[in-house]
């Protein structure tokens, strides 16, 4: 079963804290609204790899490499919002 | 007991194998993953010397320390190190328990291993299609690959993309909690090799340490 937005958004901060070596409590603060990458210093593109790769194994998904965007990683919600989309397909 | 680093055929070893019933072979990750693991890898061999177990963890061509460079390498240059290792080991005549973590599972079935132990196997295929993610074309030619901050050849990228994990008969699967894969047993821990910079994990490595130890009991070779 898909989860909820909220579980999904709890579990996409437990991933990015994860991912980026970030405390959990910063990781907890992110909103929709905040400004992943070009604002987020530790996601450079090295990390972005990690953080797909991550995503495929948690999430059980395959991410193409045409589906990477400005979207999907600008802000944490347009991250949630990807993760969401590739769930309920 | 002594804990070094010494040289086995022709690769770094940590060594205390003088007095010991089996003999751990750690086959580390691949690339890039192997750095962020290798204080915890360190830390998990510690404890298994400390505990009277003989340990091998090499570095295998294109990584670490090895006088290959990543560029030069191929499929059968891996694997043609692995078996001077091992011809190395079986000289010994001492059971071999072979541990290899993430793609270092891709080369871990091999002749004369009593036993395999794997933590968060990873396919070729996907190792691949991360390490491609990173390439900065810029610096890539029609016969190398500019990845991960190295020069890698296609020709290696492609072989290992299509390398499946093989199946070893007497063979137990650790993967993370966050793994949905299937497992024989699922740890609490940090995907280490994701992190940004190396870090330590000393609990999972005392975890690792002690799963490897029940497993060779369990096998009957410790």
């Amino acid at each position: 079963m898909q989860p909820d937005r909220t579980s999904l958004s709890e579990e996409i901060r437990s991933l990015l804290s994860d991912v980026l070596g970030i405390a959990q409590d910063r990781a907890a603060t992110f909103e929709d609204s905040t400004e992943l990458f070009g604002s987020l210093p530790e996601l450079d593109s090295m990390a972005v790899a990690n953080l797909l790769a991550e995503l495929e194994d948690r999430l059980g998904f395959i991410i193409e490499a045409d589906e990477v965007d400005g979207d999907m990683l600008g802000t944490f919600g347009g991250l949630v919002d990807f993760v969401d989309g590739k769930l309920s397909r | 007991m002594s804990f070094e680093t010494r040289w086995l055929a022709g690769l770094p070893a940590f060594n205390n194998l003088a007095d010991q019933r089996f003999i751990v072979l750690i086959l580390q990750p691949l690339f890039e993953e192997a750095n962020r693991m290798r204080r915890t890898l360190a830390l998990m061999a510690r404890t298994l010397d400390h505990n009277a177990v003989g340990v091998v963890m090499p570095d295998l061509p294109g990584m670490g320390e090895h006088p290959v460079g990543a560029g030069q390498l191929d499929i059968s240059v891996i694997e043609a190190s692995l078996k001077s290792l091992t011809d190395a080991l079986a000289t010994d005549g001492r059971p071999v328990l072979v541990a290899s973590f993430r793609a270092g599972c891709l080369f871990d079935t091999l002749p004369g291993a009593a036993a395999n132990w794997r933590f968060a196997p990873e396919p070729g295929d996907r190792l691949v299609r991360t390490l491609m993610r990173t390439e900065t074309p810029e610096e890539s030619s029609d016969t190398h690959a500019f990845v991960n901050g190295q020069s890698v050849s296609r020709t290696l990228l492609n072989d290992m993309a299509r390398l499946p994990l093989p199946t070893p008969q007497r063979l137990r699967t650790l993967r993370l909690s966050t793994d949905r894969a299937e497992a024989d047993r699922h740890v609490e821990a940090s995907p280490l090799w994701r992190h940004a910079e190396p870090g330590e994990d000393p609990a999972l490595a005392a975890l690792l340490a002690e799963d490897i130890r029940n497993w060779a009991e369990t096998c009957g070779i410790s």
